[in-house]
């Protein structure tokens, strides 16, 4: 660690480090009951009256994605502060980046782009105009190191920075190189500028580091701010949670749930479950998405923009918004268009640059966020539509199950060869199946593609494909749908897909694969259910539970147990 | 989103089958077109929306010119400009047609685009003699004309030209006027005038209401308006299906008429229209009297065919090679007016020769007193996609938004 004491003053060396940061995620036994707090438990028979244990993971280091540091920066320094380097792709564990932060490392190139967005950042923030309002104190003179100042400086936005107190060290090196700074170039704001970039280069700026108390079964307050912080707002704890954090609020449920409502009542958590979403559904792909324009005239730039919005503000208005049954957005057809999005989907937008509430109409076939652009395009070959690729997603996404991947030589000749004749995607599939090796997943996979084989590869509405006519039923389980609307529906009234919501989240949040917290996770999702499938409650209930912070790998918690008999959570 | 059969046709027909029909091979108003004739051929386009609304926006323009001059069309050649070839003298000969074209210019160099009358007709400027077959155009005046009837009120005597399929009696005097000059031959510079329109510049949009059935309805409500939006385009520079737009909200540019569907095609009552056009970054006017369509609807859901009718002489000449009125992006007169010399030569004909042709050929608007026409009659090839045209007051967001 002595590496990262030396950063503020040799930040600029860092650049070829490569920094591992996958914390080693230990086996966790799975207790048979869970502790959860006392809300949930008085509503579940399996916890209720027996002795639980308090399951936890691992803490964890993890890497901040790029979404998470944006909205820090912005919550620190302005919405407008100038992020300048690019964003190395994250990687995927389980369909979350943010759970796959926990084991990416950090190669050359991406902490040199940190580097250059530490440089624009720390520019932006000491520029006049800002630093009035960034700073807090104002230096006696320009030209004259005050360390006062700095020191203040150092601790308040190291503080926000590395989500926890700057320690004494800290400050001590950090205030040096302000100091080195402004002897090198002359002016107190260069100077701490200087140390901002490296603060902004620190790994613990940069990693979530999670540090625990009581021997290991508990993640300390700091850590805890930040686990709440980053699943209810999606960037680092603000003061307010911090000075909660410092103050012990956290240690109590009822400080606790004081933090999390009022973090929840923050534009913030819009942007917690915007972030959730364009995570869970793969938006990132969308940097690489091609598609062959003389096939898709109408795909560009604007309309991958476009179709991803369309999707999170659908998202966001049913679930935040409105407060609806997650399982509405398998079968709503509110959604926003914009021209972009209208010449996709036929529908006339009357806004010019802006957007408009529509709704599908029921001859569109369309029924919720499957119907939509976003989802049938990126999960589409460049050329045309994959059943494969969609009903593959659904599974793994929606449904939390397991898709292996195709066999290495896996012939394509059906699709791609000169014999390549077969005009349906289903005809396709159903002559590549003939292939044992492939058999296998397929029928997992494309019974539930091929219900949305009404719309191209585009997402664009179709009743023929090369002039023969589609027959887009399907299967989900045994059920029998015949098209979009009774794929949406089938997914709606299928108990997996909650259910792997409230895994999804709770593994996003607490950066571990959630197996261990099976139990606990039945039980948070039986009062999803039981409030009619509520996004806001189910991240309540997580962000409120012990569960969700423990750390101790299943041992019987016996103060948390006596805490819970006692009623002091609320 | 390909621009299928399949697609185009869901969308026009909100979901509605597509009709098939035997059409019974008659034209309930049988002006000539270009359009093949559908006797006897089957009608296949998509189904009427439930609504009854169907939008277009011009996809294609052009204009409706040739066939390119031959030697029975320009017997004696074409349209010249010899004074860039010719230095000094030049050996012209006096009273020599290339003599007098030489000196009217050199009088009136300055001033011959923007006061073309004072510069006199052009003795080098070719018309198209004769009947000539294959023209596009429309039958306006409702004769099969020549020039010395000019019996019929409103029109004067001219010779009317023969259509794609031998219809006669195609009223297109500015195809006389300018067919045996380069510039609208069918490579000619000046039937690129539909490209600017992809720019974004400007455009036209064509909404249909109270549609019961795109096959046959013998009463639809017609808008022609002026785009208020630049057009949508691929990245291949094609415009888009299905976009929308909002029409200019200036009741200039906003016509409304009468029109009906026999046999999936669809022709309108004249009415006056008028659109936008930017040529050189000028802000010009293009407009057309007694407009009228005839639009066959395509399987796709798309329109083909021409927009005929008649425009003021000045009107014409303005935004065709005058520019007198050009503005800039600030609605003030515009200092590229002056390039009006060079975009005539560049089409091969002079200001004052493409003027007083168009005045001599005129044939509609006739003046009561004088006898004389004022207006010219003309056609524009068309090709229109669907598109929403959805009624928003809004600023014109197009290039020409300025222009007033």
């Amino acid at each position: 660690m002595k590496f990262l004491n030396r950063i503020p003053k040799r930040h600029a060396l860092m650049l070829g480090a490569t920094l591992m940061v996958g914390a080693a995620l230990v086996g966790i036994p799975i207790g048979k009951s869970q502790f959860i707090s006392q809300t949930a438990i008085a509503q579940s028979p399996a916890a209720s009256g027996s002795r639980a244990v308090l399951v936890g993971g691992p803490a964890t280091v993890r890497r901040l994605t790029e979404s998470q540091y944006r909205a820090t920066i912005a919550d620190i320094f302005g919405a407008d502060a100038t992020i300048a380097g690019n964003f190395e792709r994250g990687q995927r564990e389980k369909g979350l980046l943010s759970l796959g932060t926990s084991r990416s490392n950090v190669s050359a190139s991406s902490l040199e782009q940190y580097h250059v967005s530490a440089q624009s950042i720390a520019s932006y923030a000491m520029k006049e105009g800002n630093r009035d309002r960034i700073l807090p104190c104002k230096p006696a003179s320009a030209n004259q190191f005050d360390e006062a100042c700095a020191q203040q400086f150092v601790q308040k936005i190291g503080t926000l920075l590395f989500r926890r107190p700057v320690t004494g060290g800290e400050t001590t090196r950090y205030v040096q190189a302000a100091r080195f700074g402004q002897d090198k170039l002359g002016d107190f704001y260069k100077g701490l500028q200087h140390t901002l970039a490296g603060m902004l280069v620190a790994p613990e700026f940069l990693m979530r580091i999670e540090r625990t108390v009581q021997g290991g079964t508990e993640l300390d307050s700091w850590s805890k701010a930040s686990r709440l912080s980053f699943l209810l707002t999606d960037a680092s704890p603000d003061s307010e949670l911090l000075r909660a954090a410092g103050a012990g609020e956290l240690e109590t449920d009822k400080g606790l749930a004081r933090q999390v409502d009022r973090l929840m009542a923050s534009p913030n958590y819009n942007r917690a479950v915007r972030a959730f979403f364009q995570d869970l559904l793969n938006f990132g792909d969308f940097a690489e998405l091609n598609k062959d324009t003389t096939i898709f005239p109408a795909f560009n730039n604007k309309l991958v923009a476009d179709a991803q919005e369309e999707t999170l503000r659908t998202i966001l208005d049913l679930l935040v918004t409105q407060r609806g049954d997650y399982r509405d957005i398998f079968t709503t057809r509110e959604t926003y268009l914009t021209r972009s999005l209208g010449i996709v989907y036929h529908m006339p937008v009357a806004p010019r640059n802006d957007w408009q509430k529509s709704q599908f109409p029921v001859e569109s076939g369309r029924a919720g966020i499957l119907s939509q652009a976003s989802f049938l395009s990126l999960n589409s070959h460049p050329g045309v539509s994959s059943p494969t690729l969609r009903g593959k997603f659904i599974r793994q996404t929606f449904m939390c199950q397991k898709v292996p991947d195709p066999p290495a030589n896996v012939s394509f000749s059906k699709f791609l060869g000169p014999e390549a004749v077969l005009p349906t995607a289903r005809m396709r599939l159903v002559s590549h199946s003939e292939n044992p090796v492939c058999a296998g997943c397929h029928r997992m996979t494309d019974p539930m593609g091929l219900t949305l084989e009404n719309f191209d590869g585009l997402g664009a509405h179709r009743t023929h494909e090369s002039g023969a006519l589609i027959d887009a039923s399907g299967k989900i389980g045994a059920k029998q749908v015949k098209d979009a609307v009774g794929l949406g529906l089938a997914l709606h009234d299928d108990p997996q897909v909650p259910r792997c919501l409230t895994q999804k989240i709770f593994e996003a949040g607490a950066g571990y694969p959630a197996e261990v917290q099976e139990a606990f996770l039945n039980t948070i999702n039986a009062r999803f259910k039981q409030a009619g499938y509520r996004l806001p409650g189910l991240m309540r209930d997580l962000a409120t539970s012990r569960n969700f912070y423990a750390t101790n790998s299943g041992k019987p918690v016996t103060s948390a147990l006596a805490a819970m008999d006692k009623g002091t959570r609320p | 989103m390909s621009r299928g059969i399949s697609a185009s046709k869901t969308a026009l027909a909100a979901g509605g089958a597509v009709l098939a029909i035997s059409a019974l091979g008659i034209f309930a108003e049988d002006h000539t077109s270009i359009l093949p004739s559908p006797a006897k051929a089957a009608v296949s386009v998509p189904a009427a929306p439930a609504n009854g609304n169907v939008g277009f926006v011009v996809s294609s323009i052009d204009w409706a010119t040739g066939p390119d001059a031959d030697k029975i069309s320009c017997p004696t050649g074409m349209t010249t400009l010899p004074e860039p070839y010719v230095t000094g003298n030049g050996g012209l000969t006096p009273g020599s047609p290339e003599a007098l074209h030489r000196a009217a210019r050199q009088k009136e160099r300055s001033n011959a685009c923007s006061f073309p009358e004072q510069a006199g007709p052009d003795p080098l400027h070719r018309t198209v003699v004769g009947q000539v077959g294959n023209v596009k155009g429309l039958n306006l005046d409702g004769q099969d004309s020549t020039s010395s009837d000019n019996s019929k009120a409103g029109t004067c005597g001219h010779e009317n030209f023969r259509g794609v399929d031998g219809q006669t009696g195609i009223d297109n005097q500015f195809f006389r006027a300018v067919g045996c000059a380069t510039g609208w031959q069918s490579t000619g510079g000046k039937r690129l005038f539909g490209q600017e329109m992809l720019t974004g510049a400007w455009g036209i949009l064509i909404s249909l209401k109270g549609v019961d059935s795109l096959v046959n309805d013998n009463d639809v409500r017609v808008g022609i308006y002026a785009n208020g939006d630049p057009i949508q385009l691929s990245a291949a520079r094609n415009p888009l299906d299905f976009a929308t737009y909002n029409p200019d909200q200036d009741k200039r540019f906003r016509a409304e008429t009468r029109g009906r569907i026999v046999n999936g095609v669809l022709t309108t009552d004249p009415v006056n229209v008028r659109f936008h056009s930017v040529t050189n970054t000028m802000r010009l006017e293009r407009p057309m009297d007694a407009a009228r369509l005839r639009m066959k609807i395509m399987p796709d859901g798309s329109l083909d065919g021409v927009m005929a009718g008649y425009a003021k002489i000045d009107e014409f000449y303005d935004f065709v090679v005058g520019y007198r009125n050009g503005k800039d992006e600030k609605g003030n007169l515009s200092a590229r007016r002056n390039s009006a010399d060079g975009s005539a030569g560049s089409a091969g004909v002079s200001c004052n020769g493409l003027y007083h042709a168009m005045k001599a050929l005129a044939d509609g608007e006739r003046d009561s007193k004088t006898g004389k026409c004022n207006a010219i009659s003309h056609a524009y090839r068309i090709k229109a996609i669907p598109a929403f045209v959805v009624e928003k007051p809004t600023q014109v967001a197009s290039t020409a938004r300025n222009h007033r």
